[in-house]
């Protein structure tokens, strides 16, 4: 006999999911809604000053497990989405989606090209945390924390985040997509001073 | 004329019959010859390839090896052994972390590892209530032939000793080992364009017969 069962209840059975009942029957429909597909568009050069840009339009627009599309409203269009499920379509990037969207990166990890997304193209892009912490991906390198500016990246196994500026006190304001609860925004964070964080650059910027 | 067009309905027909070019491989990624399991696997009605899979002391892991290079890719110990699987287009190492907080893999297509790299791929996962919560997706990594590969873990129940993957024209199958997830691997049902992939899965007993079967749908995340 075949157990045949929907996506949503397979995933289920299969990872267990404690929220079960209200993670398969949840979705916001921002993203079918509001987002769409289109190509990016290919640019010569890009800036830190470019991508912080890029950066504070996601500020304060939420946070989406997986996802990669918002808007620039100033509000969390989704809130309260169920955490890591890429099924709620909410609004918002996930860490590491945020983070390839913002160093404009490409789909193709052999290509270090720099290409612009609109804000309501949902992508997320081929990256995890941990393959951003290792430099994974033609764009990436790892570089000392020592050294890391603005728009250069700290990476853990299970978060990254961008540098806005350091403090003087060694800590660092960071921009980044940090959970559904909290949303994208920018906090002063100890991550440069913490061993599971490692640098992370994204290479070609023009200045 | 009508020779040449019987000539290639033929080679047509042949091709579509076996499955060409979607055949059964006959090596693992690793070049060993491929097995087959020793049950039949209930309800699935293709060629079935059994990977390889050896568990390693985390400790005596010996150094310069690729295991050895993905366990430095961790600060902290890993607690338990480091499972190895290679299947029709990869190799993966997985181990838990320490204190048991998560799990940790590392992946490859294809061919010879690299010397200072010798993985393309990697992935963690956090364990919540002792279990996953995503199948943590890793499209890093290329088959020999260049292809994009998919490698993601399955989280089998306690009853299963097989976990069978759906290819095109075949299937593989992976012996459930040491309590890890299993990490599978896939060259079908791969978008890279949303960073996801559809693996069509089956769980077995020992005697082969079918626990249950789904459909994972994973994404790129976190």
């Amino acid at each position: 006999m075949t157990l045949r069962r929907s996506i949503v209840a397979a995933f289920l059975a299969a990872f267990g999911l404690a929220a079960a009942g209200t993670a398969g029957a949840y979705h916001t429909h921002f993203v079918a809604d509001n987002c769409n597909s289109a190509a990016p568009t290919p640019t010569s050069y890009i800036t830190r000053d470019g991508s912080a840009t890029v950066a504070l339009r996601a500020r304060f627009e939420g946070y989406q497990w997986a996802g990669g599309c918002w808007n620039d409203n100033d509000r969390d269009d989704s809130p309260g989405d169920p955490t890591e499920d890429p099924a709620t379509g909410g609004e918002g990037g996930d860490c590491s989606g945020f983070t390839f969207k913002v160093w404009r990166e490409s789909l193709t990890e052999s290509d270090a090209s720099f290409q612009q997304w609109g804000m309501l193209r949902n992508v997320h892009g081929p990256y995890t945390a941990a393959r951003f912490k290792r430099g994974d991906g033609a764009p990436n390198v790892v570089a000392s924390k020592a050294g890391l500016i603005k728009m250069d990246a700290l990476a853990s196994d299970g978060h990254i985040g961008m540098i806005w500026a350091p403090n003087p006190d060694g800590s660092d304001q960071v921009i980044e997509a940090k959970g559904e609860a909290y949303g994208t925004n920018i906090w002063t964070r100890t991550y440069r001073g913490n061993s599971s964080y490692g640098g992370v650059r994204r290479t070609g910027w023009s200045s | 004329m009508a020779g040449h067009l019987v000539v290639a309905l033929v080679a047509l027909c042949a091709s579509a019959c076996t499955g060409a070019g979607h055949r059964a491989p006959t090596a693992l990624a690793d070049g060993s010859v491929v097995r087959t399991p020793p049950v039949e696997l209930e309800g699935v009605d293709k060629e079935v390839v059994l990977t390889s899979v050896r568990t390693l002391d985390a400790a005596s892991v010996a150094p310069g090896t690729p295991s050895a290079a993905c366990l430095r890719e961790r600060s902290d110990r890993a607690a338990g052994p480091v499972v190895v699987r290679v299947s029709a287009y990869g190799t993966s190492a997985t181990f838990r972390t320490s204190a048991g907080r998560g799990v940790y893999a590392c992946d490859r297509g294809g061919g010879p590892p690299g010397g200072l790299r010798p993985w393309c791929g990697r992935a963690f996962g956090r364990l919540s209530s002792g279990r996953l919560r995503d199948p943590r997706l890793d499209l890093g990594c290329s088959s020999a032939d260049g292809a994009p590969l998919a490698f993601a873990w399955i989280e089998p129940g306690p009853d299963a000793a097989y976990v069978t993957v759906r290819q095109h024209g075949f299937a593989e199958t992976y012996a459930v080992s040491s309590g890890l997830p299993v990490r599978v691997s896939t060259a079908s049902g791969i978008d890279l364009d949303t960073s996801s992939a559809h693996l069509d899965v089956s769980e077995h007993a020992r005697d082969g017969s079918l626990i249950r079967e789904y459909t994972v749908e994973a994404q790129v995340a976190g």
